[in-house]
């Protein structure tokens, strides 16, 4: 028997492989499937629960609804505070003038006068 | 994934897939592997098909298990898989439920010198006239020689699966070449060799 022989008694035999049987492939598959990892899923990451001021906002009908309200707050406790005549840097000293008297047609006077 | 990608894809791959849930690949694995591992356990264990195919069936559903923490780049499926196939081959044995077992009485009767009017018959009393040789081996033999000369594994790739050095692997293989050719050289003429004149 020589190498050459041999070699070729060694490629009939890997070439003689035996087929599975289908009862074989069917039991090996049941296993792969009945040990398969599931796959995992992505979902989107669960939103966080709304803070305070969230839920404030939410009660005043929104963020900007709530900031106007908060600015006129401000604005009302900052009057409150205020001296009365400092409201002449708002009013340009006018407010307290008196009116008694009212020249509607201050340069009508030649139509009174006779010749 | 679609399976004519998993056609191209490497079994590390395969693996990967399988663990993420893919099941066209877990299929492709299946059919790659399982042939290689049944055609191994049935020369292993002397041609016993039901013993072979139980071999099998334990090779992939172990290989199932792992498939999670399998990790690409450290070994082949194929060599780990060889692997494990060896292990239980070798428990059968030594626990005696081998039955069946293949031995050169086995082996279709050959009148001497008869004519094979069909060579696939010829090919086929050869193969079985090898199967039975190599179930006269002793186990490592058969086992370097199947795995080098039939399955086509490397040297490192069997010194893996047996878990011994390469040198080793190579007397195996050489030591049981020539067991072959001893034991075959009785039936040359029966399976269409001319005498050579000497063995080996």
């Amino acid at each position: 028997m020589q190498d050459k022989d041999l070699d070729g008694l060694f490629a009939l035999a890997a070439r003689d492989r035996p087929t599975p049987s289908p009862a074989l492939m069917d039991r090996v598959l049941a296993d792969a499937m009945a040990l398969q990892p599931q796959p995992v899923a992505v979902r989107a990451a669960p939103a966080p629960a709304p803070g305070l001021m969230t839920r404030l906002a939410a009660l005043f009908g929104g963020g900007p609804v709530l900031a106007g309200v908060c600015s006129a707050m401000v604005a009302g406790v900052a009057l409150g505070y205020l001296q009365p005549a400092s409201l002449d840097l708002l009013t340009g000293g006018l407010a307290g003038t008196g009116a008694e008297t009212l020249d509607l047609f201050p340069s009508a006077d030649f139509l009174t006068n006779e010749g | 994934m679609a399976y004519d990608a998993q056609d191209i894809a490497s079994d590390e791959a395969l693996m990967v897939l399988y663990a993420n849930g893919d099941r066209q690949a877990a299929r492709a694995l299946a059919e790659r592997v399982t042939p290689r591992v049944l055609a191994y356990a049935a020369r292993m264990l002397g041609g016993d098909r039901a013993e072979a195919e139980d071999v099998a069936q334990e090779t992939l559903l172990r290989l199932w298990r792992m498939a999670p923490d399998w990790r690409q780049g450290e070994a082949k499926v194929t060599t780990w898989a060889y692997r494990v196939a060896t292990n239980l081959c070798i428990d059968r044995q030594r626990s005696g439920r081998r039955k069946g077992q293949v031995t050169l009485d086995d082996a279709p009767d050959l009148a001497d010198g008869a004519p094979t009017a069909d060579q696939r018959l010829q090919d086929g009393r050869r193969v079985a006239a090898l199967e039975a040789a190599l179930a006269e081996l002793p186990d490592r033999q058969r086992q370097a020689v199947v795995l080098r000369h039939i399955e086509g594994l490397t040297n490192p790739e069997i010194a893996a699966v047996m878990d011994i050095g390469v040198e080793a692997v190579e007397s195996l293989t050489a030591r049981g070449k020539r067991a072959l050719a001893a034991v075959l050289s009785g039936q040359k003429d029966a399976l269409g060799y001319e005498d050579d004149g000497h063995a080996g």
